[in-house]
């Protein structure tokens, strides 16, 4: 069967740092489908943040389910993410789900 | 080989391929991963581009840098393996790297306490200097250094540039400022922020004052006496394949391969590193 996917973009800035996040998605069953995040901030471990992309595929487009993704690998690898605060990362992950791309 | 003994001294190293930006940026990851391993001491390496722009880890460079004017310039574009934010490098600009030993700290500390050797630094050519925002190296209400930091292979790791006598021009020029990023500082446009120090302090800074000054804000900073070395032949080794394997893939440098997806690049090197 056909997914019909439509791609949005967010940018978000935190305190340190500016997260832009671009988010391929199925409108119809509220589901994310790819997440692709970048910018100049700060993680450790780096490779978590790979990890978070990876596991956010299939979650449903509600904050906070995305919130419970986010806390669940930031706990597992134990993420220090100066200046950011998850939140931030819930806010642009869910503001590219409410557009079609825009930058 | 065997690590040798490590001993309380800060080792100094001027090694630069200023003509190479990629092999620069190999040899950065280079002398942190054979430091990792103790076969060297506490390193602080000065080195410069003559014409770049450094992008950070998560990073893409279509997004950061204007790919016209880079051609233009014959800027090379390469991407280090820390977080934070694109640079520009030219001989006017001179990059700091310093490898401790690691411990469980996490990286706001590492900021916080490894960024004081640039701030004695400072002190010591006249300025004074200080952090805000985490990671930013001010003059007054100028930024004269951004900095980098990471926790990889478990040793305590900062990086920067100092604006010293920067083509800020050109950094306008190939750098991408988003506009969000100016809103939200309450001004108009990038040049708001960013002085060269020849400016603040109305004199010429040579290169030499600048190694000097660093020299003596880490020794001062770690409470070790210095010496300058040269690389061995293990950190050449290892910056040849980083170069080969990592830093001169395009791929790579455009922002879309991450360490994940170069495991076997860390084996093999890991493998280097364990004979």
């Amino acid at each position: 069967m056909l997914v019909m996917s439509k791609t949005g973009f967010s940018i978000y800035k935190a305190k340190k740092g500016l997260i832009k996040c671009r988010v391929e998605y199925d409108p119809s069953k509220k589901i994310i489908l790819k997440v692709d995040i970048t910018g100049d901030f700060f993680l450790h471990p780096e490779d978590s943040l790979s990890v978070l992309m990876e596991r956010l595929k299939g979650v449903y487009i509600d904050r906070d389910e995305i919130a419970k993704v986010i806390k669940e690998v930031f706990n597992i690898y134990k993420v220090s993410h100066p200046g950011i605060e998850i939140d931030d990362f819930v806010k642009v992950i869910y503001e590219s789900t409410l557009g079609d791309e825009g930058a | 080989m065997n690590p040798r003994w490590v001993m309380r001294v800060l080792r100094i190293l001027l090694f630069e391929t200023p003509d190479d930006p990629r092999m620069n940026l190999a040899f950065e990851e280079a002398f942190v991963r054979v430091r990792a391993h103790n076969y060297t001491d506490d390193t602080l390496r000065i080195w410069r581009n003559r014409n770049a722009v450094v992008i950070g880890y998560f990073q893409r460079m279509s997004e950061e840098v204007n790919m016209e004017s880079a051609s233009e310039y014959n800027v090379e574009v390469v991407r280090r393996f820390t977080g934070g934010g694109a640079v520009y490098h030219d001989l006017g600009n001179i990059n700091y790297a310093i490898v401790t030993s690691g411990g469980d700290k996490d990286l706001t500390h590492v900021f916080k306490y490894l960024i004081n050797g640039l701030i004695y630094a400072l002190n010591k050519i006249g300025l004074e200097a200080g952090l805000e925002n985490i990671n930013d190296v001010i003059v007054g209400s100028h930024k004269v250094s951004g900095t980098a930091a990471s926790l990889r292979w478990g040793v305590y790791f900062l990086h920067g540039s100092i604006l010293f006598n920067t083509n800020l021009n050109l950094l306008y020029s190939v750098l991408k400022v988003p506009k969000i990023k100016l809103i939200d500082k309450g001004v108009s446009n990038v040049k708001y922020r960013v002085r060269n120090i020849v400016d603040i302090l109305g004199r010429d800074v040579r290169y030499s004052e600048i190694v000097d000054a660093l020299a003596y804000g880490f020794s001062k900073l770690l409470g070790k006496e210095y010496y300058f070395d040269m690389p061995s032949k293990l950190e050449y080794q290892v910056a040849r394949t980083l170069y080969d394997l990592r830093y001169s893939r395009e791929e790579w440098n455009e922002g879309y391969l991450r360490f994940i997806d170069m495991r076997d690049v860390d084996e093999y090197i890991e493998e280097i590193l364990s004979k």
